[in-house]
């Protein structure tokens, strides 16, 4: 057979090698900024641009899509070249890829700290920067299937199947959840409102983590793991059933996120069984992992990229243990809303995605530049520091979130809170906090170490020129009686792209469908009204500054928090929430019910507070917000908002849009009154009135009208 | 319990039956595909990542 000659694409990577360097500092830093934010106000900066509420989903998002997505890319174009024996289908789509890519981080950059976000968790980005995130992805797929398709391996090894299961559900959730009605360029309205968004939005938060944070890692596991160590993979029998169980199960567990919630019990309990179930893949695929270095453990010794690599897997069977117990609703009900989450993703992210990203760089760099690692020592010293640095951090946040749990839940004799002001509660936590921040410092410290590293090492090398491969052609396939069925399906990726898709699809398609027309599912409550125009101004102010990072509106039916909260949340209550504003995490108290009974407050008690939250609650951890009581809103697209809340079928009057100014200068003057009364001088169209609507109308919706 | 969730959701029965069906197909599917695998394609599966011509260079760390 004639051979041909071709050339691997080392520039790509090494594109990518630099940006996820690059972007894996800077989220570091970032959430070491924001971790400082909670014990220490003052490193809020008094700026809206650099409040916690505002740069904590820039850090997840830099996390996420700038330091794991690159990593992924960097991974992906190494390996999938050398596994398919193929250049890249096209150098011009690998180039549109990484500046797309790198063009969509710097956005989110400069948009998240403005406070454009459709407050939706790790999905912030406003429309249009959406679409470009599916544009740019669907070049990358377009030139992985490209590249597929001209492969010179007849055969796909399970590497190639975990990018493949990547590229199509990472789109399918993405577009899926993404939908939303424009207002103006930077601001849009979710598709789905209330139990239905936290649904859609759940299943897409939970698979991101599965299919950007897992499936494409897995991937990548399957390749530099044998290569670090020098063994052939464990068991190829058990890569087969870990991906296929993998994705099949992962798709279903999201409503795990909703445990207590108004979400109906049926979700909760299918996210709870597949949970269960996602255990038996993914430890399957850990041991797949570790045993891969069967024969080569004494050499884990000496070699920092195999200790990475190991701590990496081990990290992700920890993570993938404590999710599924996370998952259990008598564990749920401590660890939610609490400090522990934090302390399960970042076992994640900081364990098992930076390592292994850390790992691969290293691995990666002297084969990259044709030379050896600068310094082996510094190498240690960096894995030494980042696994420090991962204790120092989970441990205390552990420790905060049972903490958090039971002082919340802790009754007197007489049966009342024994901290029934949410802030005592608080003030306990702050010096882990401090010991958080100082985990972060010794990751940071060792990323740090990495890239004097890296540099020196590309600095005492030269970048290898494309590489010359030369291979024979892939022969026609034509169907072999007796071939295996895995074997047939391997050859043929198309077909095995849409069976992957059916595999992910029917999971979300079983869950959303009766969601959507049982009406049972969301019973209606009759006193239930739409917000009025100044009040859903004041919810796009509570969105831009990101306060649903810190405050939760989901009150569970738990008799602690009947007691601190009130009645606990009902789903009728949310039908004109687009979005969702349930939150994740409780650093500061539960707003749901902030608006009635003993939670309500005189409107110049929210004034006072947003000015300086400390002049009303000595000790508050809360950003200062000076500037909702500067700013004027002209509320030029009021009217628009009042369309596109119709067009998703908020019941406004045909027409209202035109008379909802005069509502919302009426409504204001009222709160400017009160506060005239409390000897403050403001004007209508300041942020804070459209605020303090908004917090005055929550919970509001259950009072007999 | 999911007959009640089902319980005035017109036509949507099936998707209980559906649902246990699917399952029981892709574990099925899946079990019998490995067990009748060929060794000779395993090892030769396994080994791939080893075979991408790109280890000369051992990093200095071996």
């Amino acid at each position: 057979m004639e051979m041909e000659k071709f050339q691997y694409d080392n520039k790509i990577v090494r594109m990518f090698f630099w940006a996820t360097v690059v972007w894996g500092v800077t989220a570091f830093l970032v959430g070491l900024t924001i971790a400082l934010q909670l014990p220490a106000p003052v490193f809020n900066f008094g700026t809206s641009w650099l409040t916690f509420g505002r740069l904590r989903p820039l850090h997840t998002n830099a996390a996420i899509f700038a330091f794991v997505g690159n990593g992924i890319f960097m991974g992906y174009y190494y390996s999938a070249q050398r596994l398919l024996k193929a250049r890249n289908f096209s150098d011009v789509l690998s180039k549109v890829h990484f500046w797309g890519w790198q063009g969509i981080i710097v956005s989110a950059a400069l948009t998240l700290p403005a406070g454009l976000t459709s407050a939706k968790e790790y999905a912030e980005l406003e429309w249009p920067i959406d679409i470009a995130i599916a544009l740019i992805w669907v070049a990358w797929g377009v030139n992985m299937m490209g590249t597929i398709l001209k492969r010179r391996e007849k055969h796909l090894y399970v590497a190639i199947w975990f990018y493949i299961a990547t590229f199509v559900t990472v789109a399918m959730l993405h577009i899926v959840n993404s939908l939303a009605i424009p207002v103006s360029f930077w601001k849009s309205y979710s598709l789905y409102a209330g139990v239905q968004d936290a649904l859609v939005q759940w299943w897409y938060g939970h698979n991101a983590v599965a299919f950007f944070l897992t499936t494409p890692y897995l991937g990548l596991m399957y390749y530099f793991m044998p290569k670090a160590a020098q063994r052939p993979v464990y068991s190829y029998r058990l890569s087969i059933i870990h991906f296929w169980a993998l994705i099949f199960l992962y798709i279903w567990a999201g409503p795990h996120h909703l445990l207590y919630t108004s979400t109906p019990d049926w979700a909760q309990t299918l996210g709870t069984v597949f949970s269960i179930m996602l255990i038996a893949p993914s430890w399957g695929g850990m041991l797949n992992g570790l045993l891969t270095l069967r024969g080569a453990w004494d050499r884990v010794r000496q070699d920092p990229i195999l200790k990475f690599m190991v701590v990496a897997v081990s990290a992700y069977g920890m993570s993938t243990f404590e999710g599924p117990m996370m998952s259990l609703k008598n564990y749920n009900a401590i660890t939610h809303f609490t400090d522990y989450t934090i302390a399960h993703v970042h076992i994640g992210a900081l364990g098992w995605n930076g390592l292994l990203t850390f790992g691969m760089l290293y691995w990666l760099a002297p084969r990259l530049w044709n030379t050896k690692l600068y310094s082996v020592k510094l190498a240690n010293v960096h894995f030494w520091l980042a696994t420090l640095g991962i204790i120092f951090y989970v441990i205390p946040m552990y420790w905060t979130g049972i903490t958090q749990a039971l002082i919340w839940k802790q009754f007197t004799p007489e049966g009342l809170l024994v901290y029934p002001n949410f802030l005592e509660t608080v003030l306990q936590l702050v010096p882990m906090y401090w010991t958080r921040a100082f985990g972060g410092t010794l990751f940071l410290t060792g990323s740090l170490i990495m890239v004097y590293n890296l540099v020196k090492t590309a600095r005492s090398g030269a970048p290898i020129p494309d590489q010359e491969m030369e291979a024979a052609p892939l022969k026609p396939i034509v169907s072999v009686a007796g071939e295996h069925k895995h074997r047939w399906l391997e050859a043929r990726p198309m077909y095995f792209l849409a069976l992957a898709l059916v595999a992910v699809a029917i999971g979300g398609i079983v869950e959303f469908v009766p969601m959507f027309v049982v009406k049972s599912n969301i019973p209606t409550i009759s006193t239930v009204t739409p917000y009025s125009p100044l009040e859903l101004e004041g919810r796009d102010i509570y969105i831009k500054e990101g306060c649903f990072n810190c405050h939760s509106q989901m009150i569970r039916p738990f008799r602690s928090e009947t007691e601190r909260y009130g009645e606990y949340s009902k789903a009728g209550e949310f039908v004109y929430d687009h979005p969702f504003l349930w939150g994740s995490k409780r650093t500061g108290p539960d707003l749901h019910r902030e608006g009635v009974g003993k939670l309500k407050k005189p409107d110049a008690w929210h004034y006072n507070h947003m000015d300086n939250p400390r002049s009303m609650s000595p000790g508050s951890i809360m950003p200062v917000y000076p500037w909702l009581l500067e700013r004027s809103n002209d509320y030029a697209d009021l009217h628009k908002k009042i369309r596109a809340m119709r067009t998703l079928g908020v019941p406004y009057a045909d027409g209202y849009e035109d008379i909802a100014l005069d509502d919302l200068k009426k409504q204001a003057d009222g709160i400017v009154a009160n506060l005239k009364e409390s000897g403050i001088e403001t004007s209508w169209d300041k942020e804070i009135i459209a605020l303090i609507a908004y917090l005055q109308k929550l919970g509001t919706g259950i009072l007999p009208k | 319990m999911l007959s009640r969730i089902y319980q005035g959701a017109e036509g949507l029965q099936f998707f209980q039956g559906l649902s246990l069906v699917l399952f029981f197909l892709v574990f099925v599917g899946a079990i019998v595909m490995i067990v009748t695998m060929q060794r000779g394609h395993i090892d030769k599966m396994s080994k791939m990542p080893l075979e991408s011509g790109d280890d000369k260079n051992n990093g200095g760390l071996k």
